[in-house]
């Protein structure tokens, strides 16, 4: 393995284990109402953002694990979701411009509503009542927060352990500043 | 056709979907075959005890804020309180008095054992907690957990030093109550749509229930003790189509921000439940 892959490996897996240790400590202090940031999320799709769908399907997966096995009623569900979203997150931002804030706050408010909505789809089959209601009341809010907190979680780690991430593509993209129409 | 032929070869040859449908295959197979068995408890104790370690020392910092806050907000009320404790303890030994005279056994004593939150579920729904107490302080399955605002859950698994409560909005956790003003008795549940809010079940539709109402917990069900705090009626409606009213509970205490808690011994409970004549299938 080269040494910066090892070093972006590394800092990932810090990444997520600081993310998960707040989410399980800090957060919940955070929450308005039933509203809260999902931390282990919004680092899932930082990690789709800049490394791509097969580094962060596999985090996304480990990560959802764990989280099952910490305090999850059954296995599985958190894991399917995570992957998924990170799958999702890290192919369909391969086209778009990713260095942007907007673009990485857009992403992440997507993430969180497409996540929530496999979540509660699985949690309660067959109730598209209870679908929108959990969207609704849970889902909109928590999307909003988790791009916003994520993105200050983001922007200290970087500064934490001086790192500039750089995004990892799979095809070319023209910033939108350069873009001749 | 061969387009189709392209675009799977195409697609097996991707190394994140190859990835992906690996996990979620894992996923899947977890789901549906392996949901919770006795072979996880043994790997789900020794994630606690670590996320137990590290989040406590984590949450230490948050919790100064809100321990700050809470220290004056409690530094004026001990005072009323230790009055009112002085007129119960009168109250008490009179009570006491009188069942010996009427021939009762006197009423047993709760014994509270101190615990703090040292993490909470990371999940989306936020009702398992973790606490600091576990099977070397006694502590067993089954537990009360309760909090000066109220009732809290009961203890769901129990590790060396830290146990898991599943709170009373888990899916798992149906009370009895009684409504304080008219005694009626219904079941208070989790709401699945709006997480630290309560549904309450099995209640006739010409009920007398208003929103402002006080829910205890009925000691029906042999689970928790009779008495407890558990919150007051939010919201009242009836829809069409349903006989049943819609009656939304919020509960006293405001789970996101539980620092610490009081866990109860069952086996107290359930012999004063067994005094005061209430049925109990696990006693009686």
């Amino acid at each position: 393995m080269k040494r910066d892959t090892l070093s972006d490996v590394l800092f990932d897996i810090i990444y997520l284990v600081l993310a998960f240790l707040l989410q399980g400590s800090i957060i919940g202090y955070l929450a308005i109402g039933p509203v809260r940031p999902d931390l282990i999320l919004g680092s899932v799709a930082y990690i789709a953002l800049r490394r791509g769908p097969f580094h962060a399907t596999i985090a996304g997966f480990l990560v959802g694990l764990f989280q099952d096995l910490s305090f999850g009623g059954g296995l599985g569900l958190n894991s399917f979701c995570k992957s998924v979203i990170a799958f999702a997150a890290g192919r369909t931002s391969s086209g778009l411009y990713k260095e942007r804030y907007w673009t990485q706050i857009v992403v992440l408010t997507s993430s969180v509503l497409v996540h929530d909505l496999i979540y509660f789809a699985i949690l309660y089959p067959g109730n598209i009542r209870g679908l929108a209601l959990g969207i609704l009341r849970i889902s909109i809010g928590s999307a909003v927060y988790t791009a916003l907190a994520c993105s200050g979680y983001d922007y200290l780690m970087q500064r934490i352990f001086s790192r500039r991430e750089t995004v990892v593509r799979e095809t070319p993209v023209v910033p939108p500043e350069q873009q001749v129409l | 056709m061969h387009k189709i032929e392209d675009f799977l070869a195409a697609s097996l040859r991707d190394r994140s979907l190859q990835v992906l449908l690996i996990c979620v295959a894992i996923s899947v197979v977890l789901m549906t075959k392996y949901q919770s068995g006795p072979w996880l408890s043994s790997p789900r104790a020794s994630i606690d005890r670590t996320i137990g370690q590290l989040t406590g020392r984590m949450g230490w910092f948050a919790r100064l804020v809100w321990l700050a806050e809470e220290y004056r907000t409690l530094y004026s009320q001990i005072a009323d309180r230790t009055v009112e404790l002085e007129r119960l303890e009168e109250l008490r030994r009179e009570n006491e008095r009188l069942r010996r005279e009427l021939g009762f056994s006197p009423k047993s004593e709760w014994e509270f054992l101190h615990a703090e939150v040292v993490g909470k579920e990371t999940g989306r729904l936020g009702t398992v907690i973790l606490v600091n107490q576990g099977s070397l302080a006694g502590v067993g399955t089954g537990w009360i957990a309760y909090s000066p605002q109220g009732l809290v859950g009961k203890v769901e698994a129990v590790g060396d030093e830290f146990s898991r409560v599943q709170l009373i909005t888990n899916y798992n956790s149906p009370v009895g109550v009684r409504i304080e003003r008219n005694e009626i008795e219904a079941v208070v549940e989790w709401n699945p749509y709006l997480p630290n809010r309560l549904v309450m079940r099995f209640i006739q539709p010409e009920i007398d229930v208003k929103a402002g109402d006080v829910v205890i917990s009925s000691g029906l069900g042999g689970v928790y003790p009779a008495g407890l705090r558990i919150g007051r009626v939010s919201k009242v409606t009836l829809e069409k189509g349903r006989w049943e009213p819609y009656v939304e509970v919020k509960p006293f205490v405001d789970f996101s921000r539980l620092v610490e808690i009081l866990l109860i011994a069952p086996e107290r409970v359930k012999v004063e439940m067994r005094e005061g004549g209430l049925f109990n299938p696990a006693v009686d």
